[in-house]
């Protein structure tokens, strides 16, 4: 029995995964002729380092990446102190305007941000086109995920060590830094995932807050990869910035892919 | 909490009574061409068709001037992609795009592009460039490099010894090649836009005798009986089985693949297809085997339009645009030879030499340009939409012709009103 | 007396950051909405006009709504049983802890690491008329180039790159059943179906209120692997409405896409806000 289930899931996985991740890999090891109608074979002549290299100078993967870095981390470093500043107020106050504040900063769960009018926004104060702007937006909407999740943990966390520090005379802040936000660590490492994966790989938001290809993170690179022929397709470097996008995700998810999985489950069922 | 609200709400009407946040002002006389241009570097936004001569010419320049040429590429459909870029205030130091009118008002020229009208290289323009390319409100905002697009039959000549010259002979030609088992035509449903070629080619009779005037001043509607009839030749001869038989989802690299191996007759496309030709078959090869033709629903008339022009936008940065004006100089001037050569295309400026590997049937388009009466520019005011997602829904079935000049119509209208032209 | 305001004055001051942030960046873009969707912003003119309902008047008469509605919502139903089916059948497959399971429960995960931009390049090439799976499996299926059936490729491609989120929340919740209920369900000889329907099912709830509002949620407002593979086509058959606002944007129609924006944004909080109710209200009752 278990072996029927076994075998099945095999073909399913190496069908629904296997079959497309074969696809990238073969045709982003293929020169341009070889890959112009990308199929399963293996190519003939080994064009992988060539691929690599095409899409690193031309299409500036370096550049992507490190705005890519720069761009998710700090949206969400920003969202996860601010958010847990903010949700220790919301676990620890049942006050009726702190409430319904509450309330309001995590509409952005179910109403998306608007892109136009941010973009409106970001022209009158000055920000337009800039990483700021862009980091401005996801910490907008994520802030509510992140403010929701971590409330529900600083719920479950007893008060007694913060009322032991207060009577000792420590500051608000210095009971936030050293004794609350410490014990948040399993909450801000779910939630971090998640936003993390967000952030990295959005095209959308990207495509029309920032400009300037030296602002550009690796989606809008891939964007470009794909644009730069109109005659045929270079899909020889398109997948081979597909693997370039995806491997740093995917890489630190073979790492740490145990305490990955069971974060995002912990994130997911507080929902 | 209401507070906050209110004091959201308040700031939200200051904002949306502020003016539009994505217009500038500038105005600066244009700007003297540096001579030293060490350690500048200029971007270039482009198309993503251009062809070799411009990577030609960008090296020329950098090795004679010392700057460097930074070229980034607008991905299909370069229009929407690259106004999503241009709304959020980036400005390159050159662009290269095809200059219709209503893609140049989209930009609004007057305020962020120079003005070249008194510059002598527009004086030197051929085929008329200087009045249709670029030109909005009767002012000169580009530098065209190359001759205009040209649409046209291109044909084989060993399928089709006698090309048809009108709609008629079109159809009855179709039939003739269907029974010889070749595909009389192709076009790349995948890719869209080419679909729009067959229509432009066969409108323009009507065009010429006054329509277009008509449309630009509102007089006439796209819904007008000579548009409708176009569409519908195109869908008769979908139905006819005219067209390959992978018609919803061919695509242009597939066009010429078919065409240049025989087992296509025929295709309408413009003149910039005939480097790529060059390129795969060679000029002696396409002399033997493709011929071009004329072609509109009455008489041999051919449509043309403008195609890429070099327009440089107001950066406020005083020697960049120095710089750009550099450019334009060498581009007009001691490098222009060299990017005809590397095209292989008729010159578009007066005293160069057309290079001898013009094929015979790209001449033949330009010629039909230069005498009189044979050719007719299409110079629309407006914008009427994406004509190619119109086009798929009539080869999918899912539109009429009469839907499609009804969404033209819709579209230009929109247009038309949005850019506050007269008349609408 | 003292002491009372500077603990208000703390707690504003935590609150002041995240609170800022969310009104400027968030709030204040959503309430825009409001304003600038009644105006005729756009790329041509220097001034901004009200213009009253004319956006919507012409969205009306372009068929640009009743298209962009019909494409989006077919969409998102797809997307919604697709991936969620997709979800709960792995997650009832993988849902004990072991070592092989987890190796599975990763290989599905990994589409969630990939850009949905790219995840839309990849099936566009897997899926074209020549491409590799035709031609492996001799085939000739036009995936992407029917006007009724591409939508449902597309979203299918969708739930592909996010089935494994909602397969985690499933087993999460699934491991949240106590031990004893199937134990003594065991006991009384129910079959693993009865089990299922009567005992997993009804206490998946939460998860399953959670997994169809965000999948509804996103599908809504889906636009990269929607651009990455089809672009809108064949025709405007899968021009669903992110696609729309983007094209009417780019065209310099600002005040027009954003009447549709605004349209999106009600469209989203009429079908969510109530389902999540239901749903709760439900999870209550089981």
């Amino acid at each position: 029995m278990r072996t029927i289930k076994y075998v099945a899931l095999s073909v399913v996985a190496g069908l629904v995964i296997g079959v497309p991740l074969w696809m990238v890999l073969v045709n982003a090891a293929k020169p341009f002729a070889e890959a112009r109608t990308p199929g399963f074979g293996l190519p003939h002549d080994w064009a992988l380092v060539d691929n690599f290299r095409t899409v690193l100078t031309e299409g500036r993967a370096g550049v992507g990446l490190l705005n890519s870095l720069l761009i998710t981390a700090g949206s969400v470093a920003f969202i996860l102190i601010a958010g847990s500043m903010a949700a220790w107020v919301f676990g620890r106050s049942a006050s009726r305007p702190v409430r319904l504040l509450f309330y309001a900063s995590i509409v952005g769960i179910l109403v998306p941000a608007p892109v136009i009018t941010s973009v409106y926004l970001d022209a009158q104060l000055g920000l337009q086109g800039t990483r700021l702007s862009l980091i401005g937006l996801y910490a907008g909407v994520y802030l509510s995920l992140a403010i929701f999740l971590i409330t529900g943990f600083v719920r479950s966390v007893p008060r007694e060590l913060e009322e032991a520090a207060q009577l000792e005379g420590a500051g608000r802040l210095r009971i936030f830094a050293t004794i609350v936000f410490p014990l948040l660590g399993p909450v801000l490492f779910a939630a971090g995932i998640v936003l993390w994966v967000f952030i990295w790989n959005d095209f959308f938001y990207a495509f029309f807050l920032l400009s300037g290809e030296s602002r550009q993170t690796l989606p809008l690179g891939l964007f470009a990869v794909v644009s730069s022929n109109s005659h045929s397709t270079n899909w020889n470097y398109v997948f081979a910035d597909v693997i370039v996008v995806s491997l740093p995700l995917v890489l630190v998810f073979v790492l740490g892919q145990r305490r990955i999985l069971a974060g995002v489950m912990a994130g997911g069922i507080k929902g | 909490m209401k507070r906050t609200l209110l004091s959201l709400l308040l700031a939200t009407t200051l904002l949306a009574s502020c003016g539009n946040p994505m217009a500038k002002t500038e105005s600066q006389s244009f700007p003297q061409a540096a001579t030293d241009l060490n350690g500048v570097t200029l971007t270039v936004w482009q198309s993503n068709t251009l062809q070799a001569g411009y990577k030609s010419l960008f090296a020329d320049f950098e090795k004679a001037t010392g700057a460097k040429i930074r070229p980034e590429i607008f991905p299909d459909p370069y229009e929407s992609n690259l106004l999503t870029k241009w709304a959020t205030g980036t400005r390159p130091d050159l662009m290269i795009f095809q200059s219709t009118a209503s893609f140049m008002r989209r930009l609004d020229p007057a305020k962020n592009l120079y003005d070249l009208t008194g510059q002598d290289f527009v004086a030197k323009q051929r085929f008329g460039l200087a009045k249709t390319a670029a030109v909005l409100d009767g002012k000169n905002y580009g530098l065209s490099l190359e001759p205009p697009s040209v649409f046209g039959l291109w044909y084989n000549k060993q399928l089709v010894p006698k090309p048809p010259t009108n709609l008629t002979e079109l159809v009855s030609t179709c039939k003739t090649i269907k029974r010889s088992g070749a595909t009389p035509l192709y076009d790349a449903g995948g890719d869209q836009w080419t679909t729009q070629i067959l229509p432009f080619m066969l409108w323009t009779d009507a065009m010429k005798a006054g329509l277009q005037d008509k449309l630009n001043d509102n007089q006439a509607q796209w819904t007008d009986p000579a548009v409708v009839d176009a569409l519908k030749a195109y869908k008769s001869l979908v139905t006819e089985g005219c067209f390959n038989s992978n018609l919803k989802t061919g695509t242009y690299a597939e066009q010429q693949e078919k065409f240049v191996a025989g087992q296509v007759a025929m295709i309408p496309q413009g003149t910039w297809i005939s480097s790529d030709f060059v390129k795969s078959v060679g000029v002696a090869t396409m002399n033997q085997n493709m011929g071009w033709q004329a072609l509109s629903t009455t008489s041999p008339t051919a449509a043309y339009s403008t195609t890429f022009s070099v327009q440089m936008p107001r950066t406020g940065n005083a020697k960049q645009e120095q710089a750009a004006a550099a450019f334009l100089k060498f581009a007009s001037g001691a490098g222009y030879q060299h990017f005809v050569d590397v095209q292989k295309q008729a010159p578009a400026l007066t005293g160069f030499t057309t290079p001898s590997e013009v094929p015979a049937a790209t001449q033949a388009a330009y010629a039909a340009l230069e005498s009189d009466g044979t050719s007719y520019p299409q110079l629309f005011a407006a914008d009427f939409g994406p004509f190619p997602t119109y086009m798929s829904k009539l080869i999918n079935g899912s539109s009429t012709p009469e839907q499609v000049a009804a969404d033209l119509q819709a579209a230009w209208a929109k247009s038309a009103k949005t850019a506050g032209l007269t008349g609408f | 007396m003292t002491t009372s305001l500077r603990a208000r004055a703390g707690t504003a001051g935590f609150l002041l950051p995240a609170l800022v942030v969310v009104a400027v960046f968030y709030l204040v873009p959503n309430l825009l909405n409001f304003a600038l969707a009644f105006t005729d912003w756009s790329a041509y003119k220097d001034t901004i006009a009200f213009t009253g309902l004319a956006n919507f008047r012409e969205l009306l008469q372009e068929g640009a709504l009743s298209t962009g509605l019909r494409v989006t919502v077919i969409y998102a139903v797809v997307v919604m049983i697709a991936q969620n089916l997709a979800g709960l059948l792995l997650a009832f497959a993988l849902e004990k802890p072991s070592r092989v399971h987890a190796f599975f429960r990763a290989m599905f995960f990994l589409p969630v690491l990939i850009s949905p931009l790219a995840a839309g390049y990849v099936f566009k090439a897997l899926l074209a008329d020549d491409g590799p799976l035709n031609r492996a499996a001799g085939i000739e299926v036009s995936w992407l180039g029917s006007t009724t059936w591409t939508i449902v490729v597309v979203a299918l491609v969708n739930a592909w790159k996010f089935m494994g989120v909602n397969m985690l929340v499933y087993i999460a919740g699934l491991n949240a059943i106590p031990g004893e209920l199937l134990e003594s369900a065991r006991t009384d000889g129910a079959s693993r179906w009865r089990t299922i329907r009567s005992i997993q099912l009804p206490l998946l709830a939460p998860a399953i209120t959670f997994n169809f509002v965000t999948t509804l949620i996103g599908a809504f407002n889906t636009f990269d692997i929607v651009f990455a593979m089809t672009n809108g086509g064949p025709g405007d058959s899968t021009q669903v409405l992110n696609m729309f606002i983007q094209q009417q944007y780019a065209q310099g129609y600002y005040g027009y896409s954003i009447s549709m924006g605004l349209l999106l944004l009600l469209l989203v909080c009429a079908v969510a806000f109530p389902l999540l109710l239901t749903l709760r209200r439900r999870e209550v009752d089981a």
